[in-house]
């Protein structure tokens, strides 16, 4: 929002408005950019021209000499664009500089003839009238004055919005100034307000819904003749970027900019008999004032007579009604609408104008009196307009008077910092509030103060005209308990160390998915939850397994790098609305043996981690691995995840060429709750342990796992360990077998072994194997 | 005897002009090999003298063969040192050994979490998905404020047909859902931050992102004020960008789940 600050002047003193803004910035809302007009014009100032000549050298060219003060005399060429004459006073650009245009004035030679400056026109300077070629100054003007300085140029201080969001009152220039004279000690001057004599004549008012109009003024004017508006309302205006149209729109924005009331001029010649304040009938159009069709539903409020509706209420006039060159009679409506309502009616139109603007931020319904007072004064004063109705105010429920208990005693507890009771008091007089009582004081709220409900919000308007930065910061003295990570926090810190450790770095990936990425890697649409309101189509579902944005991640990685070992730590979410932590990750490489790799990863993570598990093939077909290359993995007989290489179908559909992907998944909260605490550490062995290898040939498709099972359970309880150390297929073995050695680790913690012991143990597990399994031994 | 005499000159002679280990190995079989060595063929040839010349020279020949046995041995280790020496080149480039690297944000979200955690505080990080009361409505959000229209926050359709305000289910647009969720099931005095993901509907570009991460932090106490806030926020600042004279500026900025709000900018 544009602040003139011109026009503050009007209601409150500043003299140096740099600090103002930083005031405001420290105490209201921020000013994000003051423009200053007069930073540009640094290098103009008022010349006299003591002579002209005609050029020699060139036809419509002419040299003149200018006295630029200090009773210096500087050369100059001009053209025939302004008549100039020997005694003009005018602003002239000494060169080298630049005009606020953009213009690079530079001392040339023109035709033999120099020129060292430059007659500036108004629409170079971009300032001043602009109808007007060019600004002649005051014959009484010392020569030599810097133009800003006498120019009295306006400044705007650009406030960032979004800080006022609850601030109805701050949308207009009173609403500032008196936040300034509040931070700066100083008097509120405002506009006396007039009596108004009415005519006896009704106007006749229905307001339907009246939790959506909550008030409606209307006024009856006459005797009005459109011209342009006087000078300085077009100056004002301009000044913060508001186009001047006529003298009746222009005073109605007038008045909005100056106390923040939107106000609405109908010409009163187009309303039939009634005006009604009505939601507007589904499939309803009005054809607003900029021109366009807009497609109203019964959500929205319009203001309608009987026929038809006339505008769409708080937001913007139909083009049927407005003001135009005949009108001679106008409806003045000063009314308050629900914020909600129109906040909504705005979006849905793709509407946002300056009356909407702040009806949504929930406007007092007691200001559009003082809005309607202000606008007729401006009427009666610049258009002679007569009054030619009775004052139709519509306002069933009015404005509750808010008091506040206050302690002042609590300031000093809240804050942490001591303000005098006398500062408190002051500070919130200041800001209109009215204060009574002693010890526990009671405060009464301005009616404009719509965000004032409570005591704290008492103690914040002391802070912050007392000043944040006044308050010293305090260290915390209570005592506080040793903090330890909650148990998933501490588990994802160690997952991601652990998996930093093996070389992986760190996915952070977007929650949400595509419908496409998810097709590609064959998982349900169904089974994800769907945004309502996506922001693109590519952010529609939200994931169910990290799977799809690493194996993206992937895609991506492997066009650039041979090698991609990623992993991710992040929330997925379920149907029909609970949400879950998951680890997973991903290797990839040429061949299928990348499943052990990833294989010994996770079993590697596991004992780090401590935790018991049992690897066993998929129970449920999967959608993304490879069928019979993938396992799940239990512990306490729950899956917490699962590992595998990925189907080749996703692989192609995903473009990855020439790589197989190995892809895992935990359960974060599983790993959590399955994570033992203890460890058990015992003494290195006192008797020597006895290795011996033995190797079997077996059929192909009997697990390795199944295999070393039974060896385990016939060699204990001095079989301590087995080992895989080799897998062998092909010659000489038959095409369906297998050779699988194994390192046997003997030993008996309270002796050593004897050879015999051990060769009887080796016997049983190799009769037992041999039978059991068919297998034979094979000889080194 | 003069026999025994030149082959240990020559063999000392050839094992000092030796170049590389083979020719060693070459010399040792050479001279002392158990069947063609010449030394072993002298003390072979031994059995046929008197005793008394082999009491004479038996004992020479074996010294001999001892010499020329030590300084084989020598001059290979010198040779195997000249030869691991001269092809050892330190300034070939290290193997390094795989690296993984941790997403930025962990990086500095540890970073934070620890500051805080220095200050007695907490780490929750809370859930993703929230409803509307948890999100809103107990964080004093009026049933008509600006954020609660699906032009901010994310909604996520639900399988009931019908749901109460409260129960519609969001992404978190801010961590402060967790607020009230922690202040039911703790009891005060409470320090507590919460680190995490949020979403907003918000336009893509350069400085605005539908996902983003935040951290926010709350203190239940008696006696807790402003300036406490405040020192909370200074500390946190000058122990991240390690910095002692970090000038903040306060000023206010509104949300509805505090009084008095502000904004710290530097």
């Amino acid at each position: 929002m544009k602040i003139s600050v011109n026009w503050l002047k009007e209601y409150v003193d500043i003299k140096n408005p740099q600090k103002t803004a930083e005031d405001l910035t420290m105490s209201i809302a921020e000013v994000e950019r003051i423009e200053d007009p007069s930073q540009k014009l640094k290098d103009i100032v008022v010349g006299e021209i003591k002579e002209i000549k005609e050029h020699p050298n060139a036809d419509k060219l002419f040299v003149a000499q200018v006295d630029i003060g200090n009773k210096k005399i500087i050369q100059l060429i001009f053209g025939q664009v302004i008549e100039l004459k020997v005694g003009d006073k005018l602003p002239i650009a000494i060169a080298p500089t630049k005009l606020p245009t953009g213009l690079d004035i530079k001392k040339i030679k023109i035709r033999n003839i120099e020129s060292y400056a430059m007659c500036c026109l108004n629409s170079e300077l971009g300032i001043l009238d602009q109808k007007r070629n060019v600004h002649f100054f005051d014959k009484n003007v010392k020569n030599g004055t810097k133009i800003s300085s006498i120019l009295d140029l306006d400044m705007i201080f650009d406030i960032d919005n979004k800080s006022l969001t609850h601030r109805p009152d701050l949308f207009s220039h009173i609403g500032i100034a008196r936040e300034i004279a509040a931070k700066e000690s100083k008097k509120l001057k405002l506009p006396k307000k007039i009596k108004i004599k009415s005519v006896d004549k009704k106007i006749d008012v229905e307001i339907k819904d009246k939790k959506l109009c909550p008030r409606y003024i209307a006024v009856q004017l006459d005797n009005i003749k459109i011209t342009n508006s006087p000078k300085w309302i077009q100056e004002r205006l301009s000044a913060i970027g508001i186009r001047p149209i006529n003298n009746i729109v222009d005073i109605t924005n007038y008045v909005m900019l100056e106390i923040g009331q939107p106000l609405h001029a109908f010409d009163a010649g187009k309303i039939k008999e009634k005006i009604i304040i009505r939601a507007a009938k589904s499939g309803e159009a009005i054809k607003t004032i900029d021109q366009k069709d807009r497609k109203l539903d019964s959500d929205m409020l319009v203001i309608a007579d009987q026929e038809k509706s006339l505008a769409v209420a708080g937001v913007m006039g139909g083009a049927d009604s407005e003001v135009g060159e005949k009108t001679t009679s106008i409806i003045l409506e000063s009314a308050n609408f629900n914020a909600y309502s129109i906040r909504q009616t705005a979006r849905k139109l793709g509407l946002h104008s300056e009356a909407s603007m702040r009806f949504e931020k929930n406007l007092s319904p007691t200001l559009p009196e003082d809005a309607l007072n202000r606008a007729i004064q401006l009427f009666q004063e610049i258009c002679q307009a007569k009054i030619a109705s009775k004052i139709t105010d519509i306002y069933p429920v009015k404005q509750k008077v808010i008091k506040i208990k206050f302690n002042p005693q609590k300031i000093e507890q809240f804050l942490g910092t001591k303000i005098s009771l006398t500062k408190a008091k002051s500070i919130l007089k200041s800001l209109d509030f009215k204060i009574t009582g002693t010890r526990i004081l009671s405060v009464q709220v301005p009616w404009f103060r719509m965000d004032i409900h409570a005591e704290e919000d008492l103690f914040e308007e002391i802070a912050r005209i007392y000043g944040y930065d006044n308050i010293k910061p305090q260290a915390l003295t209570q005592q506080s308990k040793p903090i330890s990570l909650l148990p998933d926090l501490k588990l994802e810190k160690q997952t991601r160390d652990i998996f930093k450790g093996f070389g992986f770095s760190e996915m952070i990936n977007y929650s949400f998915v595509s419908e496409r990425l998810l097709r590609q890697c064959n998982l349900n649409l169904e089974e994800h939850l769907k945004v309502l309101n996506p922001q693109s189509k590519d952010l529609q579902y939200l994931r169910v397994s990290l799977f799809p944005h690493l194996i993206n991640n992937a895609k991506f990685n492997l066009k650039r790098f041979s090698e991609t070992n990623i992993f991710e730590v992040g929330h997925i979410y379920h149907k029909p609305n609970c949400e879950s932590k998951s680890l997973a990750g991903l290797i990839n490489g040429r061949k299928e043996k990348i499943f052990y790799d990833i294989k010994g990863i996770i079993e590697a993570f596991l004992n780090q981690l401590n935790i018991d598990y049992q690897i066993e093939s998929l129970e449920d077909k999967s959608e993304y691995y490879a069928e019979k290359k993938a396992v799940q993995i239990k512990s306490n007989n729950k899956i917490i995840g699962s590992l595998g290489l990925i189907d080749q179908k996703i692989l192609d559909k995903l473009n990855i060429r020439k790589n197989k992907i190995a892809y895992f998944d935990l359960s974060i909260e599983q790993l959590a709750r399955n994570k033992k605490s203890e460890k058990k550490y015992q003494p290195i062995p006192k008797f020597p342990s006895v290795i011996l290898d033995i190797a079997f040939v077996l059929d192909k498709t009997i697990p390795a796992a199944d295999l070393e099972k039974e060896i385990l359970r016939i060699g204990r309880p001095l079989l301590k360990e087995i080992r895989l150390f080799d897998v062998y297929t092909g010659k000489p073995l038959a095409g369906n077998e297998r050779n699988l050695a194994y390192h046997l680790t003997y030993q008996n913690s309270e002796k050593t072994l004897e050879d015999k012991e051990v060769q009887q143990i080796q016997r049983k597990v190799i009769e037992h194997i041999t039978k059991k399994f068919s297998a034979k031994i094979r000889k080194f | 005897m003069e026999n025994l005499n030149q082959s240990k000159q020559q063999a000392l002679s050839e094992i000092n002009n030796a170049q590389k280990p083979a020719d060693i190995d070459r010399l040792r079989i050479k001279y002392l090999s158990r069947k063609k060595g010449q030394l072993t063929k002298i003390l072979r040839d031994l059995a046929n003298l008197s005793i008394e010349q082999r009491k004479k020279i038996g004992p020479q020949a074996n010294q001999a063969k001892q010499e020329i046995s030590q300084a084989l041995d020598r001059k290979l280790d010198e040779l195997k040192n000249q030869e691991h020496v001269e092809s050892f080149d330190v300034t070939l480039p290290g193997i390094e050994p795989k690296v993984g690297h941790l997403n930025p944000i962990t990086i500095v979200r540890r970073e934070v979490e620890e500051i805080f955690k220095t200050m007695g505080f907490e780490v929750h990080e809370g859930n993703e998905l929230t409803n509307l009361h948890y999100n809103f409505l107990s964080l004093n959000f009026p049933e008509d404020h600006p954020a609660m229209d699906s032009y901010d926050t994310f909604f996520i359709e639900n399988p009931k047909d019908q749901v109460e305000l409260k129960d519609k289910q969001v992404l978190r647009p801010h961590t402060s859902n967790m607020q009230v969720k922690i202040m039911e099931k703790k009891k005060p005095p409470l320090r507590v931050i919460v680190p995490g993901r949020c979403f907003r509907n918000e336009a893509t570009d350069a400085s605005h992102e539908h996902t983003f991460h935040q951290c926010e932090g709350f203190i239940v106490d008696e006696k807790i004020s402003v300036a406490n806030l405040i020192y909370v926020m200074k500390e946190l600042l000058k122990a991240y960008f390690k910095k002692d004279n970090i000038k903040v500026r306060l000023r206010p900025g509104y949300f509805p789940f505090v009084e008095p709000g502000f904004e710290l900018d530097f």
